[in-house]
């Protein structure tokens, strides 16, 4: 009963790393907030792990070259694997540089069956990248999702895997339910919820009954449901609904600069999602064409399951531009074209609402006040919080540019499960100083207190000075010592307080070469 | 296929954003709050003052439950929120967004409060030192046309308030003479405004030890998400 299209899965798990250039032996991750997401073998080699933490990764192997997440590099080097598809089907959908997907049925008649096809695609795809690089997983099923979860098993198998038609059930019940996250089908958030439930493998989420499955987790919960029992209904790139949407942008004078096409192209593409959402659907595939003056031609049609906001839209504009630009002559005079096609809609079965991300009306409507306000206040000046984790409530979150990141994307706000140790306890202060504010702490013989080696006080904190004010200490506790890279002789050596002053009001004071400062406060 | 020139109105535009105003009177609200309030929800188009001691605390509070269940929350001009303390109060940071407020002028300020309330439905801002009563008309109308709620910390200047939420007499538990940690706070808080007609005052755990805000009670409120 599975009834979705045959259809190819093909993932270079570690893209990211590869795309960087270097030999395979060299130890190399790629992060996204400090987290590992890609490493290479010689990296592996060390112990060191996706998912992993970057301090946690630098430890294990000092010598790790680390490189913040870059699609447009990625898409650059993935160009040629483009290239090697394009002469088995023009229908092939970008995920991810380095996940993609594309229709069997085509392809395999062409060239004489499953078997045959996939056998000419691993030796098409073999030079791709130099010896030492592990081969792509590669998945052949039923349907877009299970395609993936067979290209994740056959990462582990080291061949490809094939799940023959209409038997795609009892192939996914031994599955991670945490797969069906990590292949972009439902948010992660479902995927802990059904965690702390007891819910892991895909077999327990199957057995559930469809009322309550519906009643518990909504819309994403039942199509999750569906694909832990082999059902997968959504069609690969083989059917164009309706008449597909398009927004076109045709310029008089050429645009020399990439970031001016992204930023022309940013109205287009929420005109684009705004249409495709005034009738209630969302856009999961868009395809991007730009055209330079020479009619050289940049073209990809991405996919994303959860539906394209415009930002991501944007986003993608932005990696093909960049890079395209990155490739030595492909590009040799200035943009005249961008046209942005909703190539796949579909319904908004109410899975974009409510508790679980993805696209709602309100996320529509905060997203298009987000571009206005950057526009008013320019880009660095809007921002969104990321999880970066750390001991200090200082450096869990950080701010980034609401404009670097994919808003929708709630993965960037998640905390880790892993315990710091050391950490200050919670509650954490609802006012983090961002220039923490210089202070003098002192004794009741109006010396300097200090935190000594063993970290301990020097002394009972009995006044809290802060320029011309001074404030009683009433209680305090810690300290909570600090080195931070102490492996390094440029390791810091710190150590922090909680003082409550004799306003009520109470703060984490830290000292660092003998100065406090007020780093945060529980207002 | 429909090729939609530069001269096509952009009906998909104007369609959502006429459908998206509000259809209900009120956003959620954390149970303990609308009880001190004697109301049932954020009323939308209202300007909350939150003042005293715990001014942060309680507009992360007042704003947790609407974003919990989708809104987003702009935060206009306030340095340092701390995002941790507004997860573990039940807020949602991935609908948090931040906008620094160059310098002091009430014009960019409201620019930016205006800019916002078209697409947020709550708003956390400080104001100037000085904003000009046709500045707080300009929010006050746009806060009604949309549907959303004005969060002010500390002194709302020259903005109507219907309600405020005052802060008081605060006291940290579990920290001694360099002995313990912090372990929760008991603040008063009083519901007054001229849009408060049962408001009372009640000793409130804010934070709690697990960073939410807990009633005189301490009754715990129902998680959104109770286990199956």
């Amino acid at each position: 009963m599975a009834g979705g299209v045959r259809t190819i899965t093909l993932r270079w798990s570690d893209w990211p790393a590869s795309s960087l250039g270097h030999p395979p032996d060299r130890p190399v991750a790629v992060i996204v907030a400090n987290r590992l997401v890609a490493v290479s073998p010689g990296a592996s080699a060390h112990g060191v792990a996706v998912g992993e933490r970057r301090r946690t990764a630098l430890r294990a192997c000092p010598d790790l070259l680390i490189a913040e997440r870059d699609p447009a590099v990625e898409l650059a080097a993935f160009e040629s694997v483009l290239e090697v598809l394009a002469a088995y089907t023009p229908g092939v959908e970008l995920v991810d540089p380095g996940h993609i997907r594309l229709p069997a049925r085509g392809p395999s008649r062409l060239f004489g069956g499953e078997q045959a096809l996939l056998e000419r695609l691993s030796g098409d795809l073999r030079s791709i990248r130099p010896a030492g690089w592990p081969a792509p997983g590669i998945g052949v099923a039923d349907g877009r999702a299970l395609s993936a979860l067979a290209a994740l098993r056959s990462v582990l198998a080291g061949q490809p895997e094939v799940v023959p038609p209409e038997a795609s059930t009892n192939r996914v019940a031994d599955l991670p339910v945490s797969w069906l996250a990590e292949i972009g089908e439902v948010p992660i958030d479902l995927v802990s919820l059904l965690d702390r439930l007891g819910i892991r493998r895909l077999g327990d989420l199957a057995e559930l009954a469809v009322p309550d499955v519906v009643s518990r987790f909504g819309p994403v919960g039942l199509h999750a449901h569906r694909l832990a029992n082999g059902v997968d209904e959504r069609p690969v790139n083989t059917v164009v609904h309706e008449a597909a949407l398009a927004v076109e942008m045709a310029v008089d004078e050429p645009i020399h600069e990439a970031s001016a096409v992204v930023f022309a192209a940013r109205e287009r593409a929420e005109r684009l999602i705004g249409q495709v959402a005034s009738s209630g659907r969302v856009c999961v595939a868009v395809r991007i064409i730009i055209e330079t003056e020479h009619s050289e031609r940049s073209e990809h049609c991405w996919y994303r399951e959860e539906g394209l906001s415009a930002a991501a839209v944007i986003d993608r504009v932005r990696w093909q531009v960049e890079a395209w630009t990155r490739r030595p002559g492909a590009i040799t005079s200035g943009v005249v074209l961008v046209r942005l096609t909703a190539e796949q809609v579909r319904a908004d079965d109410g899975s974009q609402e409510g508790l679980w991300g993805g696209r709602s009306e309100r996320d529509d409507a905060a997203l298009r006040a987000v571009t206005r306000l950057m526009s008013l206040a320019g880009d660095g000046a809007v921002e969104v919080p990321v999880w970066e984790g750390g001991r200090s409530p200082v450096e869990r979150y950080r701010w980034v540019g609401a404009d670097t990141v994919d808003l929708l994307d709630t993965a960037r706000v998640h905390r880790g499960d892993a315990p710091w140790p050391g950490s200050i306890p919670a509650p954490a202060p609802s006012i983090v100083h961002e220039h923490p504010l210089d202070v003098e702490l002192l004794d009741e013989v109006g010396e300097p207190v200090m935190v000594t080696g063993r970290g301990e006080v020097s002394a009972i904190p009995l006044t809290l000075v802060d320029g011309s004010r001074s404030r009683a200490v009433s209680a305090w506790a810690g300290p909570w010592p600090l080195h931070e890279r102490w492996w390094s002789p440029t390791g810091r050596r710190s150590a922090r307080l909680q003082v409550v002053l004799d306003d009520g009001t109470a703060h984490l004071v830290a000292v660092q070469r003998r100065q406090w400062s007020i780093e945060a406060t529980y207002g | 296929m429909s090729i939609i020139g530069d001269d096509a109105p952009p009906h998909g535009i104007e369609r959502l954003g006429s459908a998206r105003l509000a259809t209900e009177r009120t956003l959620p609200l954390d149970p303990v709050l609308a009880d001190l309030l004697g109301v049932d929800g954020l009323v939308r188009g209202h300007t909350v003052a939150c003042r005293g001691p715990a001014a942060h605390s309680l507009a992360v509070v007042a704003a947790a439950a609407a974003v919990a269940m989708g809104s987003w929350v702009a935060v206009v001009g306030v340095d340092g929120l701390g995002v941790e303390a507004m997860a573990d109060a039940g807020l949602p940071p991935e609908r948090l967004i931040r906008i620094r407020v160059a310098g002091d002028g009430a014009r960019s300020w409201a620019d930016l409060c205006l800019a916002a309330l078209d697409g947020f439905e709550v708003l956390i801002t400080c104001p100037p030192a000085r904003v000009p009563a046709p500045v707080a008309t300009a929010i006050r109308r746009r806060l009604r046309a949309r549907g959303g709620c004005l969060l002010v910390v500390g002194d709302p200047r020259g903005l109507e308030t219907d309600v405020e939420l005052l802060s008081d007499g605060p006291s940290w538990r579990g920290v001694g003479a360099g002995t313990g940690r912090l372990d929760g706070r008991r603040v008063e808080v009083r519901a007054t405004g001229r849009r408060v007609h049962r408001g009372r005052a009640a000793s409130l755990s804010l934070p709690g030890s697990d960073g939410r805000l807990h009633g005189p009670e301490t009754h715990h409120p129902v998680p959104l998400l109770a286990a199956v």
